[in-house]
């Protein structure tokens, strides 16, 4: 058996429960509606950016992201943007192969830059999983100018999930079987039915919202004392969990390396509401990774605001930092992941 | 607005909703309801999220492209009058719709700058993925989803005020309807291994214009976020 999904939310009608008094089981089924958009409607796995990466003639590019899945989606799709420079001839039009994570090898010819600007191509791809799995990821898109003389230029990538249309009824989907939410019906507490289903799939459901995940152009510093990584800091807000509460806790990952094994050093993440968070790249980190986690606090969503900022400090923001602390090298990131921490 | 009137969740135990437990309305609609509305207000998501890195500090030549054309691509004698120019930064996602039909607003957030300290403008305009998004904005007094950043003059990237003072984008139940009607289904499947089945998605784009009144400077596009959000009171 399946559970709907609805294209739009349902709205509950709070008013209607009274103290004391039946509440209508349309609310309990309106509200296992919900439950099922909120858990198989999918998130946002990467935020739209600009990689501004270039790739010449016959060279390649690697984007490297770390992905936290909801845990039910069976398909991702990706958007990707490209375009190349103003071709001199015919024989100069670019071909670029993208591999996704998948395997799967897409092949496209990017919209040529002109003299309005030019149009982005943009390639939505469908990913079809093999599992569903709500664990960290590391992913990696891999494109490939292979034919033609032009530059390509990479100007936008994205992922998010694709909706479900159905739930199943078990722990990972936690449906609700809605014949048991109907009127006259008896509750009882069978497995992803009636009242005590509503409530554990409830209960299982938790807000994660990725506040960044940037490809970088590489970029490096020598330098031993921090330097910000971005001219202006990024705006976040993370989402408020519990009633109350204005912070919320991010957690954060660069991907870097040093430029050899020797040379070690420091990244550190700031918010402007004041917390910061520093992570270490050791010695021996010669070879491309994604760094220790690091935690940090920052203002939260406030719902009682037009725009949901922080009554206190505003919307907050987040800059990076990195410097050498050991060594004579230079210190490398390519990446930046940050989410909100599920509690 | 936000449909919880906590405004945020409630710690509960599921399991006091069991066979054998007492069930009050007010704890169910305290606890699990309340809760429950204020995830689905939370589930909005970052659509994006995207700031140039510092050029100073990029290796290999891999100078980021803040400005609205890459370098030498255009002679500035292309970018001049009253026209819109797109800059690269187009984002495609799948709206959260409300009960009413419309989307979650998105607020959004762009830093910017003159190259040359002469005036330049900004528009963000949100349309359905298959439709134009030029149309929207094109002209001096652009129409429906945008957002106009007008008379931006400093060369200094800073994140720009629009000229409507708010960072809330609306987002109609018309422009759903129309991004519904022009997305044909979507094969997916019901489960791994299940059937294939399809599922609408109304995708949206969210793009981002700058025009020139000068040709001695353009406009640059330094960071750009937008992320849904349920409104306030």
């Amino acid at each position: 058996m399946a559970a709907n999904v609805p294209a739009s939310r349902t709205s509950p009608y709070r008013a209607s429960i009274v103290a004391s008094e039946s509440t209508r089981s349309r609310l309990f089924r309106d509200s296992a509606l919900l439950l099922h958009w909120v858990r198989a409607h999918g998130l946002q796995l990467i935020p739209a950016h600009r990689p501004a990466a270039e790739i010449a003639t016959t060279a390649s590019e690697t984007l490297y992201y770390k992905i936290h899945p909801s845990g039910r989606a069976v398909a991702r799709v990706w958007v990707i943007g490209l375009r190349q420079s103003l071709r001199a001839g015919t024989a100069d039009s670019a071909l670029v192969d993208i591999t996704f994570p998948d395997g799967v090898i897409v092949t496209m010819a990017p919209a040529e830059l002109t003299a309005f600007g030019g149009v982005v191509d943009r390639r939505l791809y469908v990913e079809e999983l093999t599992a569903k799995s709500g664990a960290a990821e590391d992913v990696q898109l891999f494109i490939e100018h292979t034919t033609g003389t032009t530059d390509v230029y990479i100007e936008t990538v994205a992922c998010f999930e694709m909706p479900r249309s159905v739930l199943t009824l078990d722990e990972v989907d936690r449906g609700v079987d809605l014949e048991t939410l109907r009127p006259g019906a008896p509750m009882y507490a069978g497995q992803e039915a009636s009242v005590l289903g509503l409530a554990e799939g409830w209960g299982d459901t938790r807000v994660q919202r990725t506040l960044w995940s940037q490809a970088l152009p590489l970029i490096s510093t020598a330098s031993e004392s921090f330097v910000d990584c971005f001219p202006l800091a990024l705006p976040v807000t993370p989402a408020r969990r519990f009633s109350g509460v204005t912070t919320a806790l991010v957690e954060w990952w660069a991907r870097g390396l040093a430029t050899d094994g020797t040379t070690a050093g420091e990244i550190r993440m700031t918010a402007g509401s004041g917390d910061t968070s520093t992570v270490a790249m050791p010695t021996g980190s010669a070879s491309l990774a994604w760094l220790a986690r690091g935690v940090l606090t920052v203002d939260c969503e406030d719902l009682a605001d037009a725009e949901g900022m922080s009554s206190v400090n505003g919307q907050d923001a987040l800059q990076l930092a990195f410097r050498r602390t050991a060594g004579s090298g230079s210190v490398r990131l390519v990446g930046i992941h940050a989410r909100q921490v599920l509690g | 607005m936000s449909t919880s009137s906590n405004r945020g969740a409630l710690p509960f135990d599921p399991s006091i909703f069991g066979t054998d437990e007492p069930m009050g309305a007010a704890r169910y609609r305290d606890e699990l309801h309340d809760s429950a509305l204020h995830k689905a207000d939370s589930i909005a998501q970052v659509r994006a999220a995207w700031i140039a890195p510092k050029a100073s500090l990029v290796a290999n030549n891999e100078v980021p492209e803040t400005t609205i054309h890459a370098g030498t691509d255009l002679t500035e004698s292309t970018v001049g009058g009253s026209a819109w120019f797109a800059f690269g930064e187009g984002v495609v996602y799948c709206p959260k719709v409300k009960a009413d039909g419309s989307g979650y607003p998105l607020r959004v957030n762009l830093a910017g700058a003159s190259s040359g300290g002469d005036r330049v403008d900004f528009i963000v305009v949100v349309a359905p993925r298959r439709e134009p998004a030029l149309q929207e904005a094109w002209g001096s007094t652009p129409t429906g989803t945008s957002k106009l950043y007008s008379d931006i003059t400093s060369t200094s990237a800073a994140w720009l005020t629009p000229d409507d003072a708010t960072n809330i984008l609306l987002i109609p139940k018309t422009l759903i309807d129309r991004a519904a009607a022009l997305e044909s289904s979507w094969s997916t499947l019901t489960d791994i291994g299940g059937n294939r089945t399809s599922v609408q998605m109304p995708l949206l784009q969210v793009a981002v214009f700058g025009q020139t009144r000068d040709t001695a400077s353009d406009p640059e596009l330094h960071g750009f976020v937008c992320a849904e959000y349920i409104g306030g009171p």
